[in-house]
């Protein structure tokens, strides 16, 4: 152990991380930049689908968009959701390979899950067998629409959890549903996850005992506009406009001559009056007549178009504007992509972290959002390659011999297959029994 | 049963919505929150103030009297005891460029890279609703927190010890675009969920997840569609062909109904789900069984309350 990870709050829990995919993972994934051990279990024919389907899959996701030999380790989102962490390769379908499972159970403090109900408890872990072995221990079981209900063993993925809370005619314009450009309920419900994870720790370490907790990742998303659903449920008329908030006097998405675009926000009226001052003669003008910030509120399809109008006019790019603006005290932003988020010299002070990787080299990976001291939760080790640590892992956690770990690398009980470990596999569709 | 926290008394000196969904949080599990009435500015909209205050109660209290205390950046943080955890969310990283800047929802999502994600069918970004990602960073706060009970604090911690960067919260959120980028230079958006659609049904919206096995949306979409098309059998192709399959799919449901079409859907493996608006939601049964909805009463009044997000089933 590091002293980065020593200096920790989770520094001494070890986690045993079933998980798979990207809303258990990315849980694993906070509890490990929080300081945990986290041993990642997969399976030689069943690994992560998050490494991909090799030469199928996306060339985007691949440095250089080259899949290379081992595609599996090469994966962007993987290896962005994998960090920190520590990987073993059972064949949890061997006796042999289901006790190693349990033995690290047994010297775990919490366990981790996201498969479709009743699937843990017919491998064997679930937690009535975890507990067996170590009476404290918590379980994390993150289900896609629970356990029982006519839903329960249906396939369940980010998008559908987004169209089932409400939030997709929400984003939209209350008339149609819009749903967010990626699955947003999946790392929700991994924080969710690991929510519950770090409650059953503190529990665990004020009163010794262990808590078999249930995240429905379906429902995740549902807390976060739980002020939309109190209002709707005493019959208020709950709408949203696009891009708009019902408590923000004028707000809009405007583009520039650039093709960029430019998010505003105006509060109040002192931001009212700064953002009239700060156009131009014209425009200034033009929002002049609109004396309140309500009055704008009440005119706000011609105040929007006045904006906008400005803003194309404008030969600053959105980040000038936007700076222009903020100096102002009038909120704005502009809307990055990926590029301009990486570029962000702001991120480069330890939140993007650069780290090596043995079968990508060196890039930036994100770490945690917060400091805790007045240190970063950056991340100190990249993504693991598929079974790199299976024979440290049971040497210094089980205690067995080299012997020992070759006899059941040999027999199969470990490891990845010797036609398995470096051959380019060929497109898989089918993918193991899973949740998100 | 959700409650594992129940020992623990909770300061809020805040009135941002991340500070207050944290204290909302840690009421939920069972702890007693308190809300500093002085450190209260503007009021919310009823709605949010109803949502975010349920089960808190004002206090005059000294901060000793706590075992965490959450607040803005702008509370006052000195004289609060080592042994006290403490915790802020910073709209921007306090340390960064955009230290001092105005936020918004709208503003952290753009800033973040999240806005860049979701377009209208016109190209126009579209950042969201509502304060989510302030309430994501609020959880992130409280995760932070409750991971430091029980371990001994440094013998003069400065105060906040946590400090959340909201609009790092929102790229830590995002699937892999600065990975993406930092890799190959690119980045691009579309590949980084599986192919998704919403389709127009005769009485609502379905949401079609097709990011799985082809073979099986073949055969949901039957004579629409050969199962050997090469356009769709890989995921690579998929998503480069994802306009085509998306009005292959809008065919496929525009003379169903939203019932007809989940079972028809569900019968093939295919992951598809209804659209819900509000008024879905509330009517959804087992979003009340499963506790993350509750009714409870505010102000003389039933409403619909959401709860936590997990569920403690058991601790022996």
């Amino acid at each position: 152990m590091t002293d980065a990870q020593r200096s920790l709050p989770l520094s001494g829990i070890r986690v045993l991380d079933l998980t798979h995919v990207w809303s258990g993972p990315s849980a694993t994934r906070l509890l490990a930049g929080l300081g945990a051990e986290v041993i990642k279990i997969e399976g030689a024919h069943r690994r992560d689908f998050l490494r991909g389907t090799g030469t199928a899959d996306a060339r985007s996701r691949y440095p250089d968009q080259d899949y290379g030999p081992d595609p599996w380790n090469r994966n962007a989102w993987f290896n962005t959701v994998n960090t920190d962490k520590r990987d073993i390769v059972l064949d949890l379908k061997d006796p042999e390979g289901l006790e190693l499972a349990l033995l690290l159970a047994e010297r775990s403090h919490l366990v981790m899950a996201n498969f479709r109900p009743g699937v843990l408890d017919r491998m064997g872990l679930g937690y009535a067998a975890l507990c067996e072995r170590r009476p404290d221990i918590s379980l994390i079981e993150m289900t896609g629409y629970g356990r029982s209900g006519p839903m329960a063993g249906l396939q369940a993925y980010g998008a559908q959890f987004d169209a089932m809370s409400g939030s997709a005619f929400l984003t939209g314009d209350g008339k149609e549903p819009l749903l967010t450009g990626f699955a947003l309920s999946d790392p929700i419900a991994g924080l969710a996850a690991a929510t519950a994870a770090t409650s059953a720790i503190a529990h665990w370490r004020r009163t010794g005992r262990g808590s078999c907790i249930e995240v429905i990742q379906r429902d995740a998303m549902i807390p976060l506009h739980g002020e939309y659903l109190l209002a709707a449920s005493r019959g208020e008329e709950v709408a949203e406009e696009l891009n708009a908030d019902a408590r923000i006097p004028v707000q809009g998405m405007f583009v520039a001559q650039d093709g960029r675009w430019l998010a505003l926000s105006v509060h109040d009226q002192e931001a009212w009056e700064r953002l009239c001052a700060l156009l131009d003669d014209q425009a200034g003008d033009a929002l002049g007549a609109y004396r309140t910030v309500e009055q704008a509120r009440d005119s706000s399809s011609r105040v929007l178009d006045i904006i906008a109008t400005w803003v194309l006019r404008q030969e600053a790019d959105v980040a000038e504007l936007a700076h222009r603006m903020q100096e102002n005290g009038v909120a704005a932003a502009p809307v990055n992509t990926a590029a301009e988020v990486y570029e962000d010299p702001d991120l480069h002070r330890g939140f993007l972290v650069e780290l090596d990787h043995p079968r990508v080299g060196r890039h930036h990976y994100p770490g945690l959002p917060l400091t805790i001291d007045g240190r970063r939760c950056a991340p100190r080790a990249a993504a693991p390659v598929l079974d790199a640590d299976t024979d440290d892992v049971l040497r210094e956690r089980l205690g067995m011999s080299e012997a020992e770990v070759r006899r059941c690398r040999e027999r199969g009980v470990i490891g990845v297959p010797e036609d398995l470990a470096v051959a380019t596999r060929p497109a898989s569709t089918q993918v193991m029994e899973r949740t998100r | 049963m959700n409650q594992l926290l129940t020992h623990l008394a909770v300061l809020e000196t805040g009135q941002s919505p991340a500070i207050r969904y944290c204290g909302r949080l840690l009421s939920l599990a069972g702890a007693r929150v308190d809300y500093a009435p002085a450190a209260r500015g503007e009021e919310l909209a009823d709605a949010v103030e109803d949502y975010l205050d349920h089960g808190k109660r004002p206090s005059g209290a000294p901060s000793r009297d706590y075992d965490i205390v959450i607040g803005d950046p702008d509370s006052p943080w000195e004289d609060i005891a080592p042994q006290v955890v403490t915790g802020t969310v910073d709209p921007f990283t306090h340390t960064g460029s955009r230290a001092d800047w105005s936020p918004s929802e709208m503003v952290l999502a753009s800033v973040g890279g999240s806005t860049n994600y979701t377009r209208t069918s016109d190209g126009t970004p579209v950042y969201g609703f509502g304060r989510r990602f302030q309430y994501l960073a609020g959880t992130y706060l409280y995760t932070a927190i409750v991971s430091m009970l029980g371990v001994e604090p440094p013998a003069a911690p400065t105060h906040p010890r946590v400090r959340v960067a909201n609009d790092e919260v929102v790229t830590a959120l995002l699937p892999y675009g600065t990975t993406q980028y930092a890799y190959n230079g690119t980045a691009t958006t579309v590949e980084q969920s599986g192919p998704r659609f919403v389709a127009a049904c005769v009485d609502g919206y379905l949401c079609v997840y097709a990011g799985g096995s082809w073979a099986d949306q073949a055969k949901l979409l039957g004579d629409l569609v050969d199962p050997d098309d090469p356009r769709f059998t890989a995921i690579g192709s998929r998503f480069a062909h994802a306009d085509e399959l998306g009005r292959l799919i809008q065919t496929w449901t525009e003379n169903r109904t939203v019932s007809e079409a989940v079972r028809a859907a569900d019968a093939a493996s295919v992951a598809v789900a209804p659209c819900y608006e509000l008024a879905d939601a509330l009517a959804d049964a087992s979003l009340f069984d499963n506790e993350v909805l509750t009714r409870q009463v505010v102000d003389g009044r039933e409403v619909a309350l959401a709860g936590l997000a997990y569920h403690v089933r058991e601790t022996p």
